[in-house]
């Protein structure tokens, strides 16, 4: 199922079995198409290994809708730009100290590296981090690894052009103002990008 | 011998502006129309109206890593960077490099400045208010520094002139401690915003609130077009729709066929002519090359930023050891700027069918209401807040957003209506607040660089309290919620309205300017940028700087055909 993506596979899958699949069954058929996410870019400063954890996550995060998925806008290679060269050392240091809590917790609770996981305990995994996260009271200074990925992601999705223009809306030049006008009239009534 | 007084002849003119920001766009718009050959000198590098704004059209997907600029290229401005929003992708062409123009801190001082013509006229705030008469006699009545040697009165119709020419939009409200002004139409404010006016001037009869005053056109103004609403004013504008030198004083000044304009042109001092007692002339650093050049004039105007005008009088030491214009003492004391950072936000509820169309590149305003018509136990003079109300985008609180498909819809609904105001202090003049020459540590062009003694002292500190304990107060009785207080890092300069250190009096004595912004000393040369200002008032003061020396020009130009410079 070489250049299919993921939402066009379950389509696909949902076609030939009747639609009756239930998700996780699904997610098993995907796994066997492809068991770890293909990079679209060659990585520099994270490790293939480190950036297809990275690639997975944002995916769960901001998964295919009727939008792209944070994977297909290069919100992967944006991130690694942003730890890479854009962060003082020392929160790159903290940062990629994290992911190895991450990935430290993950071994403790699945028993196998992050990668190694099926796409549906991957999912469950980001999951359970992201409801700790929300549970627990945050350390500012020290963000857990799911909480700054989740902030780089949104912010990498919403500067994209299909993030600003699908997600968002987004008028470069709006030529007038109109200060306090129903929501339903302003624009298409989303968010604006800018 | 002859070859030398033919150079003269080609390097002398009526008049030299050395500047072209706010002010010296100004003062070469004046000269020159007043029929005066005007040469003007600008440090930088040259800036062609929209052709030279290279990101003005940049989409945020254009601009590399949401317009953040590496960790590594930041260290460069090391000192620029500290508002937190001026050095990005998208601006820092705009701004100067700290390791090319260093300065020294014995207390942090936040000098932030760009160097090319129109100066900070491309990035200003574009805020525009006059100072009152409550400003101009506050020195003489509180018994602190010396009075300003001129009234409300005596700038008032200049006030009224440079509106009329920039463009300024803003609602008259008849206020004494905010003179109106002659207007564009005013911008709207949105539906939280009118939400909080009309509950603050139920609930607080001594306060008002009203739409930000501000140099964007909301009307087609003197073959200028009016503002788009892009909301991305620093980047420089493709319609011209805000006041900046380019858009608005530099191409009046070339259509007099006057100006002569010298880019990367730096002015190291100003030459004094024994005899006559007067400046006859500049001398000019070629940025570029190191080239020394001299050039003469008539009369000179100083408009080369509070600091750059300072910092080119105490370099002026031929004939002066302690800097030109300084027999006071005063040059370089009492330095200004406005402090800020501190305030309150609170969530709005009850408008979420509502939202706004375009980006308003403009805020809301709660003029002075301290230390009027009541007297503050803790303070003297007084603040203004700006701020604004908006619905939260995509930046609001990721940790509490959901995760997955739902993040998304989340993300695409507009969040909650959010509301904030932030102060903007008046500072007062202290004579220890200052900057001095600096001749060891020198810049890129082998010049000396300052070093800066400077604080807020007991006034401005009580004043902060009452600046977020009203903005929290003002919030609850409006009933909004989640009322959160803030303080953010600030250092004096941070406000980028530095002023003061050659300021306006009646007594040579302790000043370094008269009414008409002469150098008591040296009568031919004027200052009409921030450096002349005697007390900050706590309003943006750009406004003031423009019918200064709109006013000054005139003064000079009428002394000059009597004979009198």
């Amino acid at each position: 199922m070489k250049n299919v993506n993921r939402r066009e596979a379950l389509k696909r899958t949902a076609y030939i079995m009747g639609g009756t699949l239930m998700a996780p069954t699904v997610a098993g058929v995907l796994n066997g198409c492809t068991p770890t996410p293909k990079l679209d870019w060659i990585p520099e400063f994270f490790s293939i290994e480190q950036a297809k954890l990275i690639t997975t996550v944002v995916d769960v995060i901001l998964p295919e809708t009727d939008t792209p998925a944070a994977s297909e806008l290069g919100v992967p290679s944006f991130i690694e730009q942003i730890v890479s060269s854009i962060a003082s050392p020392e929160d790159r240091e903290k940062f990629m100290g994290t992911l190895i809590t991450f990935e430290k917790e993950c071994m403790d609770v699945t028993g196998k590296h992050f990668n190694e996981l099926e796409e549906e305990q991957k999912v469950d995994f980001v999951n359970s981090q992201h409801v700790r996260m929300q549970q627990s009271e945050i350390d500012w200074k020290n963000k857990p690894f799911i909480l700054s990925v989740k902030e780089m992601t949104i912010a990498g999705y919403c500067v994209t052009e299909v993030g600003a223009t699908q997600l968002l809306q987004h008028v470069f030049i709006p030529g007038e103002y109109k200060a306090c006008i129903p929501i339903e009239e302003a624009g298409n009534g989303k968010t604006w990008s800018m | 011998m002859n070859l030398n007084i033919k150079a003269k002849e080609q390097n002398t003119y009526d008049a030299i502006v050395v500047g072209t920001g706010i002010s010296g766009g100004w003062a070469a718009k004046e000269l020159t129309e007043k029929g005066l050959k005007t040469l003007v000198l600008e440090r930088g590098r040259n800036v062609e109206h929209i052709t030279d704004y290279p990101t003005m059209n940049k989409q945020p997907w254009e601009l590399p890593n949401g317009d953040r600029l590496s960790f590594e290229e930041l260290k460069d401005y090391e000192k620029q960077r500290r508002t937190g929003y001026t050095v990005k992708e998208s601006t820092k062409h705009w701004w100067v490099k700290d390791i090319e123009h260093p300065y020294s801190e014995n207390k942090r001082f936040d000098w932030i400045r760009g160097y090319h013509v129109g100066g900070r006229s491309i990035m200003w705030g574009r805020q525009s208010y006059r100072l009152s008469e409550i400003d101009f006699e506050a020195n003489a009545k509180d018994g602190v520094a010396v009075d300003w040697p001129i009234r409300y009165a005596d700038l008032a119709p200049w006030y009224d002139y440079v509106e009329g020419f920039i463009g300024v939009n803003g609602q008259k409200e008849g206020l004494k401690q905010l003179p109106d002004g002659n207007f564009l139409p005013p911008m709207e404010m949105n539906c939280v915003e009118k939400d909080f006016k009309s509950k603050l001037e139920s609930k607080f009869s001594d306060r008002m609130m009203t739409i930000g005053r501000s140099a964007n056109l909301t009307a087609n103004h003197n073959g200028r077009s009016r503002c788009n609403y892009r909301n991305l004013c620093v980047r420089g504008c493709p319609f011209g729709a805000y006041f900046s030198s380019q858009s608005s004083t530099l191409p009046a000044a070339v259509a007099t066929g006057n100006m002569t304009l010298r880019p990367n042109s730096i002015v190291t001092e100003v030459i004094f002519d024994t005899e006559t007692q007067k400046a006859s002339g500049v001398r000019v650093q070629d940025a570029e090359t190191g080239e020394m050049t001299e050039f003469f004039a008539k009369i000179v105007f100083l408009n080369a930023s509070a600091l750059g005008s300072t910092w080119i009088l105490m370099n002026s030491t031929e004939h002066f050891s302690d800097g030109m214009g300084n027999a006071s003492g005063a040059l370089g004391r009492n330095l200004m700027d406005h402090h800020f950072r501190i305030g309150a936000s609170a969530t709005v509820e009850g408008f979420e069918d509502k939202y706004y169309y375009g980006r308003r590149p403009n805020g809301i305003y709660i003029p002075r209401f301290r230390n009027i018509d009541s007297k503050h136990p803790d303070f003297i003079r007084g603040y203004g807040y700006q701020g604004g109300g908006s619905r939260e985008d995509w930046r609001r609180n990721v940790a509490e957003m959901s995760i997955g498909a739902d993040l998304k819809d989340e993300i695409s609904i507009p969040g909650d209506w959010r509301f904030g105001i932030t102060g903007f202090g008046e500072m007062l003049p202290y004579d220890e607040n200052r900057v001095t020459l600096n001749r060891e540590k020198l810049d890129k062009h082998g010049l000396p660089t300052f070093t800066f003694d400077c604080e807020l002292k007991e006034n401005e500190k009580n004043m902060r309290k009452d600046m977020q304990q009203q903005a929290v107060e003002m919030l609850e009785t409006a009933g909004y919620k989640n009322v959160t207080p803030f303080e953010q890092s600030y250092g004096p300069g941070l406000g980028i309205h530095e002023m003061g250190t050659a300021r306006m009096g009646r007594d040579p004595k302790t000043s370094v300017l008269n009414k008409w912004n002469q150098v008591h000393e040296v009568k031919n040369v004027f200052v009409t940028d921030g450096a002349a200002m005697t007390s900050a008032g706590c309003q943006n003061p750009s406004l003031t700087y423009m019918a200064l020396t709109a006013r000054a020009a005139d003064f000079a130009v009428n002394e000059l055909k009597q004979g009198n410079l």
